[in-house]
């Protein structure tokens, strides 16, 4: 049956089909949509979803839980998610994986929505597990549910890595029957999971042992081609591959390898190199397979181009017209231009209620006090953009609150940390126990929209009275826990509250509570369709 | 085959929603599909893209490399600017022309649609106002996607499918919405695409295409460029078109103009479609062209037009001329002229710059004028002809229908017309026909540009709700390039809307022709006036008395008839009421009828007013107007009756009513009342001009003869109509001075009613001096003035449309007498006993409107009729042949004999006898045509013998007067010449002959089954 899918659904639909036990994740572009997908399709394949984790590293402990028992799992984030989850994911390489374990991570090169463009890639010669980088939706699907048969095969995590362009890019995929694995018991052997330093010594010298049977799988993987050809050698990755194909048309001189499992096949590198005088590396992300070619020396009589050397630009996203280019091909020029329009960043929606928030905020901070405004990841980082100018930094999920502590224990006032709830829930929590405990003097503002919004409005695990009951939890005093409403008309009387918390010499939270209009819109519609219906 | 789709917008937007549905048809055609979306932070107000591609090989790269775009498809048209690399040659631009302003630095709006129309192929649709008909703000999406699906390899069905799936868990009506405006977008650029292929510029497509109702757009149910070809082909207006053509006249109102310029002119022809005019550029007093702007005209010269409302005529008064194509030089030239003119105080709006245009052909013939105009009697009317200053003046040298073709714009279809026009000298210049011209024009483009005119003509040169109303609209000349038509100049004038009056209730005029009942107002007991005249002849018709009564107070009876003290006082209403009274009393009763009518207590069907002074004398207007409009005001209200004749009027001549109101004594005019009609009609606005044709027509004896006067309420019109809806008329003679507001239209479709049902309407219209050329008028008035339009459309409703009176007379004989005869072609045969006779009819076979053939006899016949005259003793003198000089040897009986071999002869049609009655050999005498075997008795009972008409052609003075009557009265048509016989007997075969269609160039049409069609109540259509 063919389908029409993005690469995200591909993973995702090879998870279902592979027979996964459960999915995990916490929603992050451009990885969001593989959850999303099993949300929505795998209720009918019979597989249960657990709800959005609290974070990655959450997420991770819970697929790994999930292997533990002997189901297969699949646990999917963005590439900075995978830095959250790093932890358990280091670790998970020792105690390896029982019901096989899937690790989805979706990279952003050109950094569409994400703060940095790491390369993924580099994650797994670094917990030396398997790697594998689809080119294509069908490939995505395929090495999907063939991870899974390598992760139990050889009891270990297995990352899969995409990359914005394909995670968001459809195309018509050749689906297969679904597959019931084959049952597993329970991880039994207490010295495989508990990782006391006598047990991790043993398990990670297996993960060594291991080394040699990835390298044999990925330069026998049909995911792997070489095709020898003329002198011009060429090496792509996953979806570089695309561009190659398109740029070099029908010129089939080149000989390539097309690389899509990892470890890097020694072998096939070396067959072509031996074949070749000349080689490009073209691949999306950092030059992670180049670097290991080159080395420190490079290959002795052969000259290796590619974004070490600036064949290729080292930063942002690949498209056929650069690597055109770098195949020494005349560019194919559409029309000129004739002047650039004016750009259109994206801003916050009209009526969003962090615009109420923000402007309240910096009214409340005082222009001539110099506020210190740390912020976090979400859409309100928009606020950073004028007319709010609200927002001196944005690190990682969670680093408000964090930051905020920092500048306060440097003596710094007025000091505001504005996170949302769902970050907050994400990485918020463990700062602001810090904060309460040594009644820092510093406002936290958490905006509580009800949403994941910036992610496409996912819903949030904790929001409302759950979420002030959350926060007294963690030792804030009642008298300086406050709520208020961001709206137009309550603008003076928000002014007016925050001001005097950010007047407090000590630590105040205060939860801007109402929903993301879009979530509002959404209720009203479901509602109305329900009532239709 | 690989496409690649890059649809571009804001977030929020619905961009992957429609990539979605693209994807999904190219996907069910079973394409490889790769379509690349960018989610997450710039969801919301940020520019967002999607890459598409579907192909039939395998597809590599996710996104579209840079020149490779088959169709960018833009939801916000600032966005297009910024993927302009991935435009390639053949690149097709889909836009919303409606932009999402959400940054502070947004470029003037027409700025960027200006762009995106530079970048070439393209449509821009104005998409929220389509969604927002379609019933949601948000659908428009789905406007772009409808607008791109015509680049798209996929059928609408397929589409709408798509969509309702994508939206089916919302419900039945979002899915509605949604397909209704990817309905509007689809049929909107279908128009858009037609319009610009037809030559518009983008702006002009783009505000005519926004004004299209989206209800218009839904009804154009099939989009595909066939058909929407067919539905540009309609004559009509679009209401979108007529609102933007109305806006254009708006504008010149508001500027307190009426005279139109330029390029006014040309963006009215534009959008009525089908012309496209040369670039052109209105600058504006103190505006200056920049480097690029005149570099954007082609060739290497420019022409440079004053433009100002005090100058028409811009050649003549040194506002036009031509220079290098250079920034500096048409600068400098526009404002020389704009200085130059200005001084005489005249006012000076700007200046137009106009490409120049390489003509096809620089001679006599090789420009063509076509206009139209609104006229009083026929509404719009259209013209063609030669173009070019000498316009006026070869058409005046040329005969009807040569130099001009025209008729009444709400009468012809642009093909008709253009049959027409092909009768036209211009025509035969045009198409190359003539020695020494190549064509210039296509057929096909000639039929489009008559096709707009039609259309501007009846959108336009009617009143609209703002009564705005072009009065003339022309374009002189138009020259021709690569075969297609170039308007070089073009003028119209705003004017005065026109209206009909209400339509009468006709069915009454069946009691005014038969009435059952009469009364006459204004009977003199004392002395013979009209009255009493009147009433007089009525009792001598035979109108039963006792339903015929005088309203007078005073008396009992008036000359046996009893009279009523008032009309109150009926006790009945009458059928008829015949007011004989002084014009000052006319008005009360007017008043007084209709206000018993809306009493409900109506005292008559009928009135024929018979008294002058009612207008037609000066200072009696405001009477005849103070009548008409409370006739008008009751007909406004829902009033019918009752029907008016006159004033002025000598009221009707009815045998089948037995009734007769025309005050002439049996002593001046013999009434032949004993005698049984003809099967005859006169309906006329002279009651004069009726009694001096049944005077000479001593035999005519009309079925019905109608004054009509005038036409205070009844029209001539409706008196036609009525007439022809007769079955005991064959032939209605009409005389018309003038036809009220509009009558002149109701008049055409009433002569298609009646030629329609067989009849002949023999037609003269008086009043033909040619309309003054003042200088504010154009060309139109003085080519197609309003006697010229008349005759033209009144030939094309097949009427026999007679110059003299003399000619009126004889077609009137031949249509009556006639009638019966069969009619198989144009041969005549020609018999006369004077030679100079037989070579005059064989002279006179081709004139102005007819030609027939005098042929030559078949071996047969030839033998046949030398035989006869053998018999007769003339074979030594006489030539078997046609024409048949008898020479004055022949006597009674030779010609007896020759006649009917002639009339046998199956190669001829008609036949013409002429006899030179001195001749000794001929009983032709007073006091011999009497005798059983005289030429008077033999040629009735030949005529009657045979179903081939024969006439009689009696060349002699008064004493042979006794010889043509005697002919006459036994209903053979009789001629006092030989020439005028062939003449008008050509005219009558061309007329009837089934093969042989009248080859004048005034009467081309072939109007047929459609004239079924007319409804029995004939009323005006309904005009705007």
């Amino acid at each position: 049956m063919i389908e029409l899918l993005m690469g995200d659904e591909a993973v995702a639909l090879g998870a279902i089909h592979a027979g996964i036990g459960g999915a995990f994740s916490y929603p992050g572009t451009p990885s969001t949509e593989i959850f999303e997908y099993i949300q929505a399709h795998a209720r009918n394949a019979g597989t249960p979803v657990a709800r959005w984790s609290a974070n990655e590293k959450v997420a991770y402990e819970e697929a790994l839980g999930m292997s533990f028992t002997g189901r297969r799992a699949l646990v999917s984030m963005k590439h900075v998610g995978l830095n959250v989850a790093a932890d358990p994911f280091m670790s998970s390489a020792l105690t390896g994986a029982n019901g096989g374990l899937v690790v989805a991570v979706a990279d952003d090169p050109g950094m569409h929505s994400s703060q940095n463009e790491q390369d993924s890639r580099f994650y797994a010669p670094f917990a030396q597990i398997p790697l594998f980088e689809p080119c294509n939706q069908q490939e995505a699907y395929d090495m999907t549910r063939e991870a899974f048969d390598l992760s139990e095969r050889f009891g270990i995590p297995v990352l899969i890595r995409l990359v914005t362009r394909l995670a968001h890019s459809r195309a018509n995929v050749t689906v297969r029957e679904a597959c019931v694995p084959p049952t597993r018991p329970r991880a039994t052997d207490w010295r495989e999971w508990t990782l006391l330093p006598v047990n991790a010594r043993r398990r990670f010298g297996r993960v060594l042992d291991l080394q040699q049977s990835f390298r044999d799988h990925a330069g026998e993987s049909r995911f792997n081609r070489l095709t020898l050809s003329g002198p011009k050698g060429i090496i792509t990755t996953g979806l570089a591959y695309n561009y190659f194909r398109e740029a070099a048309g029908a010129d089939s001189s080149y000989s390539v390898l097309k690389l899509g499992v990892y470890p890097v096949p020694a072998a096939l590198v070396r067959e072509l190199t031996g074949h070749c005088e000349e080689l490009l590396v073209i691949e999306e992300g950092y030059p992670f397979v180049e670097r290991q070619l080159v080395g420190l020396l490079g290959v002795p009589g052969k000259a290796i181009h590619g974004k070490l050397d600036g064949a290729l630009p080292p930063q942002g996203e690949l498209t056929t017209d650069l690597v055109r280019k770098a195949l020494g091909k005349t560019p194919i020029n559409g029309r000129a231009p004739a002047t650039l329009p004016p750009a259109r960043p994206p801003q916050l929606c009209s009526g969003c209620p962090h615009c109420d928030s923000y402007r309240a905020v910096v009214e409340a901070a005082g222009e001539t006090r110099k506020p210190y405004f740390f912020s976090d990841i979400g859409c309100y980082t928009l606020a950073a953009l004028p007319p709010y100018n609200a927002i001196d930094t944005c690190v990682d999920m969670g680093a408000s609150i964090g930051m905020a502590m920092g500048a306060a224990k440097a003596g710094a006032h007025p000091v505001v940390a504005t996170i949302g709830d769902s970050t907050f829930i994400h990485s918020g929590l463990s700062a602001l126990i810090v904060a309460a405990a040594e009644d820092l003097n510093m406002t936290v503002v958490i905006l509580d929209n009800a949403l994941v919004a910036m992610t496409g409005g996912q819903e949030v695990l904790v929001t409302g009275e759950d979420l002030i009951r959350v926060i007294r939890g963690l030792g804030v005093r009642d008298e300086h826990l406050i709520r208020l409403r961001p709206q137009p008309g309550a603008h003076e009387r928000n002014v007016a509250l925050i001001e005097k918390e950010i007047q407090h010499p000590g630590l105040s939270v205060i939860v801007a509570c109402r929903p993301c209009i879009h979530a509002k819109r959404r209720a009203t519609a479901s509602a109305e369709a329900a009532a239709a219906t | 085959m690989q496409y690649n789709v890059l649809l571009v917008g804001v977030g929020g937007q619905g961009i992957l929603t429609i990539a979605q549905a693209i994807s999904r048809a190219a996907l069910r055609r079973g394409y490889n599909v790769k379509q690349s979306e960018v989610h997450g932070m710039s969801q919301r107000g940020g520019a967002v893209q999607a890459h598409l591609r579907f192909s039939d090989q395998e597809l590599h790269s996710d996104l579209i490399p840079l020149g490779r775009a088959d169709l960018l498809l833009a939801v916000e048209p600032l966005e297009v600017a910024r993927y302009v690399e991935y435009l390639g040659a053949h690149s097709v631009i889909v836009s919303n022309s409606v932009p999402v302003v959400n940054i502070p630095n947004y470029p003037p709006v027409e700025e960027v649609l200006a762009e995106v129309a530079r970048l070439g192929d393209h449509i821009l649709i104005d998409a929220q106002r389509l969604a927002r008909s379609a019933g949601s703000a948000r659908a428009e999406n789905m406007v772009i996607l409808g607008a791109a699906s015509l680049f798209l390899d996929f059928g609408a069905k397929e589409f709408e499918e798509l969509i309702a799936e994508a939206f089916a868990r919302k419900g039945p009506r979002v899915v509605e919405v949604n397909h209704r405006a990817f309905r509007y977008g689809r049929h909107a650029a279908s128009l858009y695409r037609d319009a610009l292929r037809r030559g518009g510029t983008g702006q002009a497509v783009r505000r005519w295409v926004e004004s299209v109702e989206p209800e218009e757009l839904a009804r154009l149910e099939s989009p595909d460029p066939a058909a929407i070809g067919l539905a540009a082909a309609s004559s009509e207006l679009t209401s979108a078109e007529a609102r933007a053509i109305g806006q254009i006249l708006e504008r010149v109102r508001d500027d307190g103009r009426t005279q139109l310029f330029e390029h006014e002119v040309y963006s009215i022809v534009e959008l009525a479609g089908a012309i496209t005019p040369p670039r052109h550029r209105f600058v504006e007093v103190g505006e200056t062209l920049s480097r690029d702007d005149v570099a954007a005209f082609p060739g290497d010269r420019v022409v440079v037009k004053i433009v100002s409302p005090d100058i028409v005529h811009k050649t003549e008064a040194g506002g036009v001329s031509f220079v290098a194509k250079s920034a500096d030089e048409v600068n400098r030239e526009m404002k020389r002229l704009a200085a130059r003119h200005g001084q005489d105080g005249k006012r000076i709006d700007g200046t137009l710059v106009v490409e120049f245009v390489e003509q096809a052909g620089r001679g006599t013939g090789d420009e063509l004028f076509v206009g139209v105009r609104q006229t009083r009697e026929f509404g719009p009317v259209i013209a063609a002809g030669l173009g070019g200053v000498a316009t006026e003046f070869l058409s005046s040298k040329m005969l009807p229908g040569i130099g001009v073709a025209k008729a009444a714009a709400l009468d012809t279809t642009p093909e008709e017309f253009f049959e027409t026009f092909r009768s036209t000298a211009a025509y035969e210049l045009l198409a190359g026909t003539v020695r020494g011209h190549d064509r210039v024009v296509g057929d096909g483009e000639l039929i489009r540009c008559f096709r707009a005119f039609l259309a501007i003509a009846r959108a336009c040169c009617i009143a609209d709700e703002e009564g705005l109303c072009l009065e003339e609209l022309e374009v002189n000349p138009f020259a021709f390039r690569q075969k297609l038509m170039v308007p070089l100049d073009g003028r119209a004038r705003l004017g005065q809307p026109i209206t009909a009056s209400a339509a009468r209730p006709i069915e009454k005029t069946r009691r005014l022709l038969e009435p059952r009942s009469i009364a006459v107002l204004g009977v003199s007991t004392k002395r013979a006036n009209f009255g009493r005249i009147i009433l007089n002849n009525i009792k001598d018709c035979g109108f039963p008395t006792d339903r015929l009564c005088v309203i007078k107070s005073g008396e009992d009876t008036v000359d046996g008839v009893r009279c009523i003290g008032s009309l109150h006082d009926l006790a009945h209403p009458v059928d008829l009421l015949v007011a004989a009274i002084g014009a000052e009393h006319i008005p009360p009763l007017v008043d007084e009828l209709l206000e018993w009518e809306r009493a409900g207590r109506g005292r008559c069907a009928s009135v024929i007013l018979i008294p002058g002074g009612l207008g037609e004398t000066s200072g009696t207007e405001g009477i005849q107007e103070r009548i008409r409009e409370a006739i008008a005001a009751h007909r406004r209200n829902g009033y019918g009756g009752p029907v008016f004749l006159g004033g002025n009027s000598m009221g009707v001549r009815s045998r089948p009513g037995s009734y007769d109101t025309f005050f002439i004594p049996a002593d001046k005019l013999d009434p032949r009342r004993r005698v049984p009609p003809k099967r005859a009609a006169l309906v006329s606005q002279s009651g004069a001009f009726i009694i001096t044709r049944m005077s000479n027509l001593q035999y005519l004896d009309p079925t019905l003869a109608i004054s009509i006067g005038n036409q205070v309420d009844l029209t001539v019109s409706d008196l036609l109509l009525a007439v022809a809806q007769r079955d005991d008329v064959d032939c209605i003679g009409v005389y018309i001075e003038g036809f009220n507001d509009l009558d002149g239209l109701a008049f055409i479709r009433a002569v298609q009613r009646a030629t329609g049902s067989g009849k002949i309407v023999v037609f003269y219209k008086a009043g033909r001096t040619s309309a003054g050329r003042s200088a504010a008028k154009g060309h139109t008035a003085s080519l197609a003035g309003d006697y010229d339009i008349c005759q033209a459309a009144v030939a094309a409703a097949r009427a026999i449309v007679t110059d003299t009176f003399k000619e009126f007379e004889q077609l009137m004989e031949l249509g009556t007498d006639l009638h019966v005869k069969r009619i198989h072609g144009t041969r005549i045969g020609a018999v006369s006993n004077a030679g100079y006779e037989s070579v005059g009819m064989a002279d006179t076979v081709k004139g102005v409107r007819y030609q027939v053939d005098v042929p030559a006899l078949s071996e047969e016949a030839r033998k046949r009729l030398a035989d006869a005259l053998a018999d007769h003793g003339l074979a030594a003198l006489v030539n078997a042949a046609n024409p048949l000089d008898l020479t004055p040897m022949a006597d009674d009986d030779a010609y007896e004999a020759c006649i009917k071999v002639m009339l046998e002869a199956d190669e001829l049609d008609a036949l013409i006898v002429g006899c030179v009655p001195m001749t000794p050999q001929l009983l032709s005498t007073p006091s011999e045509i009497d005798r059983p075997d005289s030429i008077a008795r033999r040629l009735p009972r030949l005529f009657a013998e045979s179903q081939k008409p024969l006439i009689v052609v009696v060349d002699c003075a008064e004493p042979y007067d006794e010889l043509a009557r005697a002919i006459r009265s036994a209903g053979v048509p009789v001629f006092r010449s030989a020439d005028q016989a062939v003449r008008s007997l050509g005219r009558y075969l061309c007329h009837r002959a089934p093969s042989n269609r009248e080859p004048e160039h005034l009467s081309t049409k072939k109007k047929g089954d459609a004239v079924a069609e007319v409804p029995e109540q004939e009323t005006l259509p309904a005009l705007k």
